[in-house]
């Protein structure tokens, strides 16, 4: 009998990559050497994790998406370079753990530099809306919610926001999780309930902040 | 996991479900040509420093005796001597920057700014308009310097002398800073110098502002998000709380706009004495005392609506800000806070995206500032305006 597809499965279309000409030991090895021609090496394994992440972290590309892709690759080789990478996971994993930091702190200096997450929204726009699931605004108010919970990440404590962005967003294990953040299962587990509590708090807290708004004349 | 925090999860799974739309075929080979050939000069530059040391673990072990040998030494030296001053160079590393800035040594050329780069006390850091960079501080708790567009800050520490505080400060010139700053341990300072005020941190978040003026030459704005700080402007201090916001022209009629505490009563002063005072300055229109002190002096009223709108900005409130502008400019055309005002709001506007609206914005400023301070930056936005919609 024919299962039906879980609603929680899409279908993408994926752009095949060129395969890496050296692998992974290898390149890490020329950046630790510091190989001045591995640049394209490297953008070519690790543009999708970085483009992708600062995608999902940030909702959307904007005028200064490049320059974060820039810094998330500087970043990476820095690390590289000295040896804070262990290699207790893949350097992809790694390069999406570090450009989760990256895109996390332009989040905060958007908001400190008066730049929101669109800017080309009306800030009204940001606020919390309700609709139900056929609604025909509920693609926009769907949006609207990871807005909202870009806000919420950003307002949390640093390591509880990367710590959920890492497990819940990113899809790490747990383990891979800890050694990420550089800190033990046990303390990893504690941030990820934690931050969820609060995150959870933060979108009750809006709920009820737009009922008021409503209940107002 | 509970039931409660499902619908936070799931919102987190849809974020990372999220489909990244694929680029244009030549966009795509473009940017990947830049970020190649920024990481192959990245490697450049590395070559030119010394290689990063990896010791194996047999010298790690001989490494760990010396230095234990040297630490013994040291306590003994310290039993029968007074602590030499250390001399501290490095005051702070480069976490990111985006964007052009450029970094001036005495002595040196000036370079480009680089991610993970050394700063060292009395350098200076110039930021073009757009750029960003971000500092973690050596000293003063390892706070974050987040250095906006526009902005040209030097770096200074005092040096830390037997039973004195290790200080960190920064002169601000121009531009913005804003500062996360974890509780500092006692002995251990920071502060943002103006040319209008000194702003010291007691474990904080917060932001100084340092735009042109006339005639004074220069207006300082802070605006606290989280903690406290203490101002001292002129020899009179007075300290903000969360919301906080305070100018230097506020406080120049002290009896009037902005009441400060005498410097000498900061002391045995509490910051809840303290606390009310400032807070006024954030308060609405409505307030019956400040509105009394608005109909005395139009310059209260002027500060307080820049200030707000400073804080509401810093606050992500964008269109508040950009209305609260607007209300300054239109009431108060004369105001030496007009012009600035006036670029704030192209600023905010192309800062938000709004890259029509910003130049319109920028073309009205270069109409009624033509000699203005920032008409280079005007003229650069005005012309963008003009270019053929992709």
């Amino acid at each position: 009998m024919v299962q039906p597809l879980s609603l929680n499965r899409v279908l993408r279309v994926v752009k095949t990559r060129l395969p890496a000409s050296l692998d992974e030991e290898a390149l890490l090895e020329g950046l630790a050497n510091r190989d001045p021609t591995l640049g394209s090496e490297l953008c070519q394994r690790l543009m999708h994790v970085v483009d992708g992440t600062l995608f999902r972290v940030l909702g959307r590309r904007e005028a200064d998406h490049d320059d974060l892709v820039q810094v998330s690759f500087e970043q990476i080789v820095l690390s590289v370079y000295r040896g804070k990478f262990s290699r207790e996971c893949t350097l992809s994993t790694w390069a999406s753990a570090i450009t989760c930091n990256v895109a996390l702190r332009a989040i905060r200096s958007r908001r400190t530099e008066r730049k929101l997450f669109d800017p080309t929204q009306d800030v009204e726009a940001l606020g919390p809306r309700l609709s139900g699931p056929r609604d025909p605004e509920a693609q926009l108010s769907s949006r609207n919610e990871l807005d909202r919970l870009r806000y919420h990440l950003s307002q949390m404590s640093e390591k509880l926001a990367e710590t959920l962005l890492l497990h819940d967003v990113l899809g790490c294990e747990l383990a891979e999780t800890a050694t990420l953040v550089g800190a033990s299962v046990a303390a990893t587990q504690s941030r990820l309930v934690r931050g969820r509590k609060e995150l959870t708090a933060r979108i009750h807290q809006d709920r009820q902040a737009l009922q008021q708004r409503g209940a107002a004349p | 996991m509970s039931n409660d925090d499902q619908e936070a999860v799931d919102l987190l799974r849809q974020m990372g479900r999220l489909v990244v739309p694929l680029l244009a075929p030549e966009r795509e080979a473009s940017r990947h040509e830049r970020m190649a050939s920024s990481v192959n000069r990245l490697l450049q530059r590395l070559r030119a420093e010394p290689p990063a040391r990896r010791l194996p673990v047999r010298a790690l072990g001989a490494f760990s005796a010396v230095a234990a040998s040297l630490a013994v030494w040291f306590g003994a030296h310290r039993l029968v001597r007074a602590p030499l001053v250390p001399a501290i160079s490095d005051v702070a590393h480069v976490v990111s920057v985006s964007g052009d800035a450029t970094l001036l040594r005495a002595g040196s050329s000036p370079s480009a700014v680089f991610a993970e780069q050394r700063v060292e006390a009395t350098d200076e850091l110039r930021s073009t308009s757009g750029a960003r960079a971000e500092l973690a501080l050596a000293g003063a708790g390892k706070a974050k310097v987040d250095i906006a567009g526009d902005t040209r800050v030097r770096l200074n520490q005092r040096l830390a002398v037997p039973d004195a505080a290790n200080e960190d400060w920064l002169e601000l010139e121009q531009g913005l800073v804003t500062l996360q700053v974890a509780k500092l341990p006692p002995g251990l300072g920071l502060s943002v110098q103006t040319p209008d005020a000194r702003v010291t941190v007691h474990g904080t978040r917060f932001s100084v502002r340092v735009s042109p003026a006339t005639p004074s030459g220069t207006v300082t704005f802070v605006a606290v998000t989280e903690g406290r700080v203490e101002v001292d402007s002129r020899g009179e201090v007075v300290f903000l709380g969360p919301g906080d916001h305070w100018s230097s022209q506020t406080s120049a009629p002290v009896s009037d706009a902005a009441p400060v505490l005498p410097l000498d009563r900061q002391a045995d002063t509490s910051a809840q004495v303290a606390r009310p005072i400032a807070t006024s300055l954030a308060r609405p229109l409505t307030s019956t005392s400040h509105a009394a002190r608005v109909n005395e002096s139009t310059l209260a009223e002027e500060n307080r609506l820049y200030a707000q709108a400073l804080a509401r900005a810093g606050a992500g409130e964008l269109s508040p800000a950009l209305a609260d502008l607007a209300t300054l400019i239109v009431r108060y055309p004369r105001s030496p806070l007009a012009q600035n005002a006036r670029v704030d709001r192209f600023r905010l506007l192309q800062q938000s995206g709004n890259g029509a609206a910003a130049a319109q914005e920028a073309r009205r400023y270069l109409s009624e500032y033509p000699g203005g301070f920032a008409r280079g930056e005007a003229r650069g936005l005005a012309l963008l305006g003009l270019e053929a919609p992709e």
